[in-house]
């Protein structure tokens, strides 16, 4: 009977040392993979500085970026291949005049698809509004780059 | 005698069952925790990933130098020699630590010297 009973005790003991040594192994990879890796935010907001800091110079808006044929890619040193129709950036900035309250100028340049995948998750945007001498600036740019594991 | 043959057979399964289950739980964890422990695929991730985030921020003109002392250091653990590489023609970088394959992140900054870039006692320097 003792016998029975101390193999009865000891599986029971065995079954619960299992449960809380697969629940720290479980916790730990979690705990580990769970670690920010996802840089598409941080992407999109280096985007928008370097946006923001070509359209504007000495605290104004650069004029150039108001004549409709302003390159994005050389003024702002970005790459045109990365923002073809397929790429993974979108980049769109909107001129106001604060005073007259309207829409002077509308840039937007990349996959506009990825405008709408911010609200999927599969892409993240950042939005930032910049004022500038009687002008707002609202710059919305997104990234959707994820990279790959090369096998 | 029936009876107790019937119990010893009971007990020899039982216990088979049980060291079956023990090993079972033991390669489980095993697996697991080679999988989460292999850190040169992280490496590989977050050196590529900072390396493109560089060449998308710095400005026509810019040097940057890159540490890769603890990418060699990882890489060497695992008995392979590490690649650090900018692919002009895909805009990607690439990054090899581990003997799998690499990780490739792209940039969208202008970085078209596909030369311009170097690996020198152990850091690497690239000039936008």
């Amino acid at each position: 009977m003792n016998k029975r009973g101390q193999e009865k005790y000891l599986s029971g003991w065995n079954i619960f040392v299992w449960i809380v040594v697969g629940v720290f192994v479980v916790v730990a990879i979690a705990m580990f993979n769970s670690a920010e890796t996802d840089v598409r935010f941080k992407e999109a907001k280096i985007l928008a500085d370097k946006v923001v800091d070509c359209f504007i110079e000495d605290g104004r808006i650069v004029e150039e970026v108001l004549m409709d044929d302003f390159d994005y890619f050389v003024m702002c040193n970005l790459d045109d291949e990365a923002f073809g129709e397929n790429g993974d950036f979108y980049v769109e900035v909107k001129i106001n005049n604060i005073i007259l309250g309207e829409t002077i100028k509308n840039h937007n340049f990349g996959n506009g698809e990825i405008k709408l995948e911010c609200l999927q998750g599969s892409a993240k945007c950042y939005r930032g509004d910049v004022e500038v001498k009687g002008m707002m600036l609202k710059v919305l740019t997104a990234s959707r780059n994820v990279g790959r594991e090369v096998t | 005698m029936m009876f107790r043959g019937k119990r010893g057979v009971g007990m020899v399964m039982g216990t088979i069952v049980f060291i079956i289950l023990n090993v079972l739980f033991l390669i489980l964890i095993l697996f697991a925790i080679s999988r989460a422990g292999n850190v040169g695929i992280v490496y590989e991730e977050a050196y590529a990933k900072q390396i493109a985030l560089m060449i998308n921020r710095a400005k026509p003109g810019t040097i940057i130098e890159v540490d890769l002392a603890e990418l060699y250091s990882i890489a060497n653990e695992g008995g392979v020699e590490p690649e650090v590489f900018i692919n002009c023609n895909k805009k990607e970088v690439f990054v090899k630590a581990t003997n799998k394959g690499g990780y490739s992140y792209a940039y969208n900054g202008n970085f078209r010297g596909c030369n311009d870039f170097e690996i020198k006692n152990r850091k690497l320097v690239v000039i936008i």
